[in-house]
Parts: structure tokens; sequence; C-alpha cells
């Protein structure tokens, strides 16, 4: 499988999904779990996205489909990106190719997924979480 | 013959990355025979311009080839085209091919 997946922001995520065939194009439990490389514009691997493996997925209703979603991070900016998917299946390998585009705009650390206003006399408080986990402590007015 | 399908759009005096997994017969990712070359047609496909991907596998992953095309008027593109690519390759004695396309903006 070769093939172009979109155009993200930073924050968003990207699905890294391959349905792992035998020799004959049937679909095939592969002898592992496939792992996936990121690479950059100039196919230098991405920090903390080499060799990643991909869980399977709908085990009980399709064999061989794996899926894992990858945040676009503080690792990847503006530019064109391709992700590698190895696997084996009876000890022939296999690979797949996807590639695609991160666009200006966004957060790292995604987009809120929570947040909590509260009011006090002497400020307004903004506890907010990012798509990421993390949480952010904003006040208004600042000091 | 693999189907790289659509490699997005690039813009005029930009590069375009390329990259190949070069597979045998059956499929199995396979360190080619000698340099994958290519050629981009316009929309008429008439030839516009050449090139050759790596002479060594990328990140020592076997047969992953890859390479960068600048896409510029000097080399014969144009803004708003629409391009084709062809790579060619040799595995065990056997001739592969790979085709995809892109759009320059």
């Amino acid at each position: 499988m070769i093939g172009y997946l979109g155009e993200f922001f930073l924050g968003q995520w990207v699905p890294v999904r391959e349905l792992c065939q035998d020799a004959s194009g049937d679909e095939a439990a592969p002898d592992a779990a496939p792992l996936a490389t990121f690479y950059d514009d100039s196919f230098t691997p991405v920090t903390d996205h080499s060799d990643l493996k991909v869980p399977p997925i709908a085990q009980g209703d399709r064999t061989g489909l794996f899926n894992r979603d990858v945040q676009l991070d503080s690792n990847f900016s503006a530019g064109r990106y391709h992700v590698l998917v190895e696997y084996a299946v009876s000890s022939s390998n296999k690979s797949a190719l996807f590639f695609f585009d991160v666009v200006d705009g966004g957060n790292a650390g995604g987009a809120y997924v929570a947040m909590f206003y509260y009011r006090r006399p002497h400020a307004n408080y903004i506890v907010g979480q990012r798509d990421d986990g993390t949480l952010e402590f904003r006040r208004g007015p600042k000091l | 013959m693999d189907d790289l399908g659509y490699l997005g759009a690039v813009e005029l005096g930009g590069d375009l990355p390329v990259a190949l997994p070069c597979r045998n017969a059956s499929l199995v990712p396979t360190a080619p025979t000698g340099t994958p070359a290519y050629t981009i047609y316009d929309s008429e496909f008439s030839s516009v311009d050449t090139g050759t991907l790596g002479a060594a596998d990328t990140d020592s992953k076997t047969g992953f080839r890859t390479g960068t095309h600048t896409v510029s008027a000097g080399n014969g593109f144009a803004s708003g085209g629409f391009y084709t690519i062809l790579i060619t390759y040799v595995v065990s004695g056997s001739n592969r091919n790979a085709i995809g396309t892109f759009r320059v903006t």
C-alpha cells in the first residue's frame, strides 16, 4: 500500500493504518506488530518516531488490520513527511509507504479537550487540558 | 506496477520528495539492481525532466530508495500543471515500475 494521507497541522493525529497481506494478497496476521518510521522531507528519521509499534484493531472482526494514531508534536514542523510501515507474514517481509503534509498553524500540544472556568474577586481563571494531556493555567487579567 | 498515487502539490521552485519501497515480484522489499531512475511527464505525456533515486537504501531499510526533485521553471515545470512521474528499476533481473502524479502550484 502506498498513499497520500492529506494535510494536517500541529497537534492533529495522523492515522497510520495498514491491512497486512500475505504473498497472495489475502488478509493475514503478521508475525509481529508492524513497525512505523517517520521521515522528514530530507528523509531523516523524525526524533522519537522510529520503529513505532502499530497495534491491531477490530481483532474479532478483521484479520491483519492495524492502526496507530500519531500526534504531530514538537518534533514536527511544516513540510512533507513519509511513513514507512514494515511487517512480515510467515517470515516474508512486506512494506507500505504513506506520506502527508504538515501545514502552518495548530499547536504541538493539540486542541483543548477539557476546560474549566472559575471566577475569583481579583481575577478569572481557566484551567485547560490539551489533547496531549498537558494542563494549562491561564489568568485574566494577567499580572 | 506500484501505484504511488497522488503525491500532493508542490510550489513552483520547491522540492518534491520522492520515495519508493522497491519490491520483487512477490512484493517483498528488495534492494534494486543499480539506481532507480524516473521520468516526469506533463499532462500531454511529453517528457519534462528526469532524475534518479538514491544509490543506497535509506535508513538501512531494505529497498527503500529516496530522492528530491527540484520543480522549477528552469527544469520545465509550470504553475498549475499536472505531472506524472514514472519510476523504473530492476530487481532480480526483472523490470519493475511505479507511477504517481503531482500538481505544481
